[in-house]
């Protein structure tokens, strides 16, 4: 007659027989929230935005040290004599006439060791 | 992590602490593993789909009667009853032990169908006669005799068998 005992051990025996294991669940993965989406789109933003601006402030701070050239301004026409004359000739008063030969932002460079016309005239102190 | 992503995770958790004991338990009613598989992956798929696990106050029986109701209209769909596989291995033997696999398969297989499906419960899905008694519907003194029959006739079969073994070898 077998005991409670024996019970037991043969219990402990058919565990120690481990069920096969069933194959991998496949779980259809949800797409994440668009809270995560929208969150991720605009640190890719602020990202990129921090990273261009530290591009272009990178870019003038070199140009600014750059020692092969200098800024020169210079009217869109170059400042001749011929030019001045013509414009004194056509502009209605002095002072538009003047004011036409302004300086505007030079496309070209001029090397460091050249000079302009203009940023001679510049440096001399006229009195009108 | 919201609410359906911690009810995913917890259903991956109940498949990996169970999935053994419930494929071996559907294994023995459906009779074959591959159709105990695709039963066992419908049912967590579906509860997957539904949410919630957390209306069903005893988790591990709750997946266990999924089961045995799944495999049931399983059966009754396709009106068949397919007798036990007794080719495929149900149990990963100790010391690779692989005739004593063979031998508790065969004996399993030889128990009456109420009495199996008590002895595996127990045994193996790790459930309380009172947790059987409720997933069968019968009491729990019911589930007990039935688990006392099935323990001794699983004894005697697994010992003539290896004592008819043992005496062949000489």
């Amino acid at each position: 007659m077998p005991t409670l005992d024996d019970d037991e051990r043969f219990e402990s025996y058919l565990r120690q027989f481990r069920p096969l294991v069933p194959e991998a669940l496949p779980i259809p993965r949800r797409p994440r929230s668009v809270t995560w989406i929208w969150a991720a789109a605009f640190a890719a933003v602020v990202i990129l935005g921090v990273l261009g601006l530290r591009m272009v402030s990178h870019r003038t701070g070199r140009q600014g040290t750059t020692p092969a050239s200098v800024e020169v301004v210079q009217p869109t026409r170059p400042l001749t004599m011929r030019n001045a004359n013509a414009l004194l000739a056509s502009a209605p008063s002095y002072k538009a006439a003047v004011d036409s030969m302004a300086f505007h932002p030079q496309d070209s460079t001029i090397p460091k060791d050249k000079q302009s016309a203009l940023a001679v005239l510049a440096k001399e102190k006229i009195k009108l | 992590m919201d609410q359906a992503e911690r009810n995913v995770t917890e259903i991956e958790v109940l498949y990996r602490q169970h999935g053994a004991a419930l494929l071996l338990f559907a294994m023995t009613i459906a009779g074959d593993r591959s159709r105990a598989q695709d039963v066992i992956h419908q049912v967590f798929l579906r509860l997957l789909q539904n949410g919630d696990l957390s209306r069903a106050d005893d988790k591990k029986a709750y997946l266990f009667g999924c089961v045995r109701n799944a495999v049931l209209n399983d059966q009754k769909i396709g009106s068949r009853h397919t007798p036990l596989d007794a080719d495929t291995a149900w149990f990963s033997p100790p010391e690779r032990d692989f005739a004593g696999e063979q031998n508790l398969r065969r004996a399993l297989g030889a128990l009456p169908d109420d009495q199996r499906v008590v002895a595996i419960l127990h045994v193996w899905g790790e459930l309380t006669f009172s947790q059987i008694g409720s997933l069968l519907g019968v009491s729990s003194n019911t589930a007990a005799s039935r688990y006392r029959y099935a323990l001794g006739k699983l004894r005697e079969t697994m010992l003539s068998k290896e004592k008819f073994c043992a005496d062949s070898g000489r």
